[in-house]
């Protein structure tokens, strides 16, 4: 029995490992994939933190609100915002070699911010960090287990108690044992295309905690990124904004600086993008191409043979983020007791209505100390619980009927539909009848998946069974999100119901929390985003 | 476009692998690994292969495809099109695991952690009076674009007769730490780097820097720490005395004849005249025969006291960091 | 007319001064003059620290520079590594610092212009495959030849420059009327780098690569480096031995398979000198009505 269990080796996760670790925990990660071949290794951007001369913490809050659209929580944006300059440091103290104007840090100016404020490295923050985080990880002997797919928290009696797990290697479903858990398996991307989607984007843990019986929170936010490579799922780094990107349309150049906010820029992309097209083009030099940009060029000129130095890049918006998650309070508890999530999986409020460039991976890290901590905490007062076996009994269950039942190309296609159903009913532009069709054929998606299997009965490695339990958690992702967009009868950063096409702070300055139940998604308002708020 | 993969099928112990096609229909500048992924999903749960994030950062889906090594998300289908079809195979320096999918903890994760991890933060942070420069942390950041794809390891010779050699892969994870200048523990890095498998086994023989896809030059790294060490008075682990034994006869050679006597080199490498002398029995001899050595040491040549010079002066120049 | 300065390394004046006078005679027969460098010193052979090695080599570019002649190497190791150091030393901050530092002293001045290139391509670049050609009085006709280029002459890239170098051997085997046997390995390293550090590794790189070009039928193989020729002739019976199996593969330097070619006395070329005996190879030559003798 561990003291900790982080589930997922992303940088959320890792830096809850190390947070928890320093605070003399014993602790162990489990990963679907070894951790640096996490999804957050994609990152090119920075994170954002006052650290220039005549920046205030201040000012990163309130250019947090604003893009938030009145639905950020004060509280978490004050102390996040306040905390990232130490958390920036402590990341390169760590080993991280953020760029330098000289001696001193320096930073970008991405958008929406109203000074340079996202310290980065190169082209490749996320590269680094976890490649930093994990090298520190080791260094403070944390457990591994690596290509370990956690399928279910072992929850008895409304304690947890760990997390049940399928190794890869052998098909073996275990119970990883602990005093504490911190949910930090990502977002739900492959709900969604087009998308920046890698293959384990599928909100396993939002998944595991809502059939566990955890609220969710502000699931109608989904954001896309403006600039994605068309064709591929390469985001075209937000640095490049800040050295002067142009986006042309056959209308004219789009910018994201016109007062309109986040939500109308995406649209009017996702408009020039269905009548014709987007290109991005820079005043970039090829140094800079080699330099700043070496990562993303690199790569754009593999997929495409385009050199971004010199020819424009064809690019599309694309969904990118959930901006809610595990409903969690400011120390990262969700609503089971034991039960802490972090990073992308996890609705702090911090985010509101619209999340700000270089604020996801501030709060992966920030969401990711504060919830190591507390569960390291929340371990060391605790006695060892008994472990209980019937969770466990009852995925050996679920996945031997799944291995005896027909799967693969049904799977596909079914998830191809609903990456498409949630595109065209849950995306950009949503209405009441859109949300309503989509929410149906969740329910009946829900009911084949059922009968569906891993199309296999092969142990090791069986990417059959890892397909199939993805879909399930997919398809109770999508149900929260389609509920939740459904109820919010508003207009309010990225979500943008064509039915109800404005703000309604009167009636809308609320969160909605939506709980499983046998009768579908249950929505609850609360003026907080925590559980028990 | 309509293409087949043939790919490698059977668990790691099939000597005689099977190759089994799929047929799949995916646009021209789809990846390798995106369309391997439409076939497992539509076609084979079975099929095992490794591989994430789909835009070369993970550095998880490294296959043969048609006997070269690829990061496949980055290699689109048309590139690797041969006669209509795509052969992937798993990379050869690893053990198989299943498929395509190999031995990723043998193969990198263990050589990689066998180093001690992590920066050893020394207080060289921003501001104050120890601050770095950006100058200071450029060569970490190329380090640092490593995607342990393990590209490189699959191109090095060493690799090829040893598994057991820590290849460039793990070796350019050390230089991201001794170059570091935020890392107080340079020289007890290069001892572990130095001993038996690491950094003195190296033969520089530039593949890897022509194999690695993100410019990161590994070779240069590997000499770069190499010179590092040598600097540091380094020039050896602690079990293989040797290797340094190799470096002071060559250095000793070079510095004194402003040449290099092989004979001589190899002998005191073995371990001086006695040990060094009987171990080169066979070849000396056998040279003697042929005409090929002569008994005496190479005598001066014109030139040795100015290159003598330049190692006296080479002493003074780079003395202050001994 | 071509002259070159040339920078005959330590191993071609030490352990194969067969490949030192086959070079020699080789370059008379084309009528290219060399003037001997005699007063430089080792290029640090990917060994000493470049922090030493560059001044020494800064060295040897200068006084070729002096003499306004290219420099000519005969070994890819020293190809390699003054070439690298050339390349450094195109850097005006690097090359003001090893003038300042070293070679003033001496009142030598490294200006950047020096160019350095290995004997297998100034017999491509400078002479010419057909006038190569043209000069063949015993074409190696039924004879199977596996180049080993040494891995400097193949790698880096910005150091080695133009693409097409990583196949002169072939190209020059095929003028002198020999047939190419390929092994996958040619671009590999020997083993000799490794020898005194770490003697398995060297003698399963020599075995596995010898082996293959007797796998493949090659008669003999050929390289233009010193280094690899120690490696692969040398210690070849070791190597066999180790990988329990017998190879006996004759090594020629670049220079004795041209020589031969062009008519040259085995004999003087050294082939008597090697560790693996050459004999089959002699005896598989037509014989020449009159042995040339170089000039
Ligand atoms: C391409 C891209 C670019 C971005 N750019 C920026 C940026 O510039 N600035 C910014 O602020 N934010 C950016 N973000 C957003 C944000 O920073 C990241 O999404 C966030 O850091 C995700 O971190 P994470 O640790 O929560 O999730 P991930 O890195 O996705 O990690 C999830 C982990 O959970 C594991 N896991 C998943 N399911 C299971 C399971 N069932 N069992 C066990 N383990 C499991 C996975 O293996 C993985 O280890 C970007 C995101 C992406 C994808
Ligand atoms: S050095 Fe280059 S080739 Fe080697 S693992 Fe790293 S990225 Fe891949």
């Amino acid at each position: 029995m561990h003291d900790v269990l982080v589930v997922g080796g992303g940088i959320a996760g890792l830096r809850a490992a190390l947070a928890a670790s320093s605070r003399g925990a014993e602790v162990a990660i489990a990963s679907r994939s070894h951790p640096t071949r996490s999804y957050s290794v994609a990152i090119q951007d920075g994170l954002n933190a006052a650290l220039i001369a005549g920046d205030t913490w201040k000012a990163h809050a309130a250019d947090t609100s604003a893009w938030g659209d009145g639905l950020c929580v004060a509280q978490v944006v004050d102390a996040v915002c306040e905390a990232a300059p130490e958390l920036v440091r402590e990341l390169d103290q760590l080993g991280v070699p953020f760029n330098r104007s000289g001696t001193a840090l320096a930073c970008l100016q991405l958008r929406g911010a109203g000074t340079a404020r996202a310290a980065y490295v190169d082209d490749m923050a996320g590269l680094v960090i976890l490649q930093t985080l994990y090298e520190q990880a080791v260094r403070a002997g944390i457990t591994f287990y690596e290509e370990w797919t956690a399928t279910s928290l072992a929850v008895e009696d409304g304690g947890c108690t760990g997390v049940i797990a399928l190794e890869q290697a052998t098909g073996e479903l275990q119970t990883l044992g602990a005093k504490a858990v911190v949910l930090a398996t990502g977002g739900p991307r492959r709900l969604y295309e087009p998308s920046t989607a890698s293959l384990h984007c599928t909100g396993d843990g939002i998944a595991m905690a809502y059939r566990a019986g955890a609220p969710l929170v502000d699931m109608e936010f989904v954001q896309y990124h403006p600039a994605v490579l068309k064709g591929h799922r390469l985001a075209i780094t937000e640095i490049a904004w800040a050295h002067g990107a142009v986006l042309a349309t056959a209308g004219g150049t789009v910018t994201g600086d016109d007062g309109a906010g986040p939500g109308a820029f995406l649209r009017a992309l996702q408009q020039a993008a269905d009548d014709g097209g987007v290109e991005m083009t820079g005043a970039w030099d090829a140094d800079q191409a080699k330099g700043l940009f070496f990562n993303t060029s690199h790569r754009v000129k593999q997929l495409t043979g385009l050199d971004m130095a010199k020819e424009p890049l064809p690019v599309r918006p694309a969904m990118h983020r959930l901006l809610g998650g595990i409903a969690v309070d400011a120390q990262g508890a969700t609503g089971i007791k034991g039960v802490y999530a972090a990073g992308e999986c996890a609705g702090t409020g911090f985010h509101g209505a619209a999340g700000l460039d270089g604020n996801f991976l501030l709060s992966s890290v920030a969401s990711g100390k504060a919830a190591g901590l507390a569960a390291a905490d929340h371990a060391s007062s605790t006695a060892e619980p008994e472990e209980a076996d019937r969770p466990l009994h009852r995925d050996r269950a679920m996945t031997a009927k799944a291995l005896g039942r027909p799967g693969g190309e049904p799977l596909a296609a079914m998830r191809r539909e609903l990456a498409g159903l949630m595109h065209g009913k849950a995306g950009m532009v949503r209405d009441a009848g859109g949300l309503q069709e989509a929410a149906r054929r969740i329910v009946e998606m829900k009911e084949t998946h059922g009968s569906l299997g891993a199309g296999s009965t092969s142990a090791d490695y069986n990417f059959g069974l890892a397909q199939y339990l993805d879909l399930g958690s997919l398809l109770d992702v999508a149900e929260a999100i389609a509920a939740s967009a459904l109820g919010r009868q508003e207009s309010r950063g990225v979500h943008f119901r064509s039915d109800y096409a404005a703000r309604d702070d009167a009636r809308w300055s609320v969160h909605q929390l939506v709980t499983a139940s046998e009768a579908g998604p249950v929505l609850r308002e609360s003026p907080a985003v925590a559980p028990g708020g | 476009m309509e293409l087949t993969f043939n790919v490698r099928r059977g668990d790691g112990r099939t000597k005689d692998a099977t190759y089994q096609a799929y047929h799949v229909d995916v646009e021209p500048e789809t990846s390798v690994f995106e369309a391997l992924v439409k076939v497992r999903e539509e076609q084979d749960g079975t099929l095992a292969f490794r591989g994430n994030c789909a835009v070369g950062f993970c550095g998880d889906c490294t296959m043969l495809v048609n006997g070269r090594q690829e990061v496949t998300c980055l290699t689109t289908v048309s590139k690797a099109l041969k006669d209509d079809a795509i052969k992937i195979d798993p990379i050869p320096y690893a053990p198989t695991v299943k498929d395509v999918m190999y031995d990723a903890k043998r193969f990198i994760w263990d050589k990689v952690n066998s180093f001690s991890p992590g920066v050893v933060f020394n207080g060289a942070g921003w501001g104050g009076a120890q601050a770095v420069t950006d100058d200071d942390l450029r060569p970490v950041r190329r380090a640092m674009r490593c995607t342990m794809c393990g590209i490189c390891d699959q191109g090095c010779t060493v690799i090829d007769v040893n598994l057991d050699f820590k290849g460039p892969a793990a070796l350019t994870k050390v230089y991201r730490y001794v170059f570091d200048p935020r890392d107080g523990r340079a020289k007890e890095r290069v001892v572990e780097a130095g001993e038996t498998n690491g950094v003195w086994d190296c033969v520089h023989c530039w593949e890897a820097s022509d194999h690695c896809p993100f410019d990161i030059d590994p070779t240069h790294r590997i000499m770069d720490l190499r010179d590092r060490s040598v600097r540091l008075g380094v020039k050896s682990g602690t079990g293989n005395r040797q290797a340094a034994r190799h470096y002071n006869a060559f250095e000793r050679s070079v510095e004194n004849h402003g040449w290099l006597d092989e004979r001589n080199v190899a002998i005191q490498s073995y371990g001086g005249l006695i040990k060094g002398g009987l171990k080169m029995m066979p070849t000396g001899l056998a040279a003697l025969r042929r005409g090929k050595a002569n008994l005496l040491p190479h005598p001066k040549r014109p030139g040795a006291s100015a290159i003598k010079a330049l190692f006296a002066r080479y002493r003074e120049v780079t003395r202050t960091e001994r | 007319m071509n002259r070159f300065a040339f920078y005959p390394g330590c191993v071609s004046k030490g352990s194969c001064p067969e490949l030192y006078e086959s070079v020699v005679q080789v370059m008379g027969l084309l009528d290219m003059e060399v003037e001997e460098l005699t007063d430089v010193g080792c290029s640090g052979a990917g060994v000493l620290t470049s922090e030493v090695s560059d001044p020494i080599n800064a060295r040897t570019l200068a006084k070729a520079e002096q003499m306004g002649l290219a420099l000519m190497t005969i070994c890819s190791t020293c190809q390699g590594v003054i070439g690298a150091a050339a390349l450094r030393l195109q850097d005006p901050e690097y090359r003001a610092f090893i003038n300042k530092e070293y070679l003033a002293a001496e009142g030598l001045e490294y200006q950047g212009t020096t160019e350095v290139k290995h004997f297998l391509w100034v017999l491509v670049e400078d002479f010419g495959l057909d006038e190569l050609k043209a000069l063949v009085r015993r074409p190696l006709e039924g004879m199977g030849f596996s180049p080993f280029y040494g891995c400097y002459l193949r790698r880096p890239a910005d150091v080695v420059g133009r693409r097409e170098r990583r196949t002169y051997i072939e190209k020059i085997t095929e003028v002198l009327g020999g047939t190419v046997v390929n092994i996958s390995g040619k671009g590999k390293c020997c083993g000799f780098p490794s020898l005194t550090i770490n003697e398995p590794n060297a003698l399963a790189m020599t075995a596995k690569h010898t082996g293959e070009a007797k796998d493949n039928g090659a008669d003999a193989m050929v390289t233009p480096c010193p280094l690899c020729h120690l490696e692969l002739d040398g210690e070849q019976t070791q190597a066999a031995a180790a990988a329990r199996r017998t190879i006996e593969m004759p090594i020629l330097h670049l220079p004795q398979m041209v020589g031969l070619a062009l008519g040259l006395d085995p004999k003087g070329l050294g082939l008597g000198r090697h560790f693996v005996s050459t004999a089959k190879i002699v005896a598989q030559l037509e014989p020449v009505e009159a042995a040339v003798t170089a000039t």
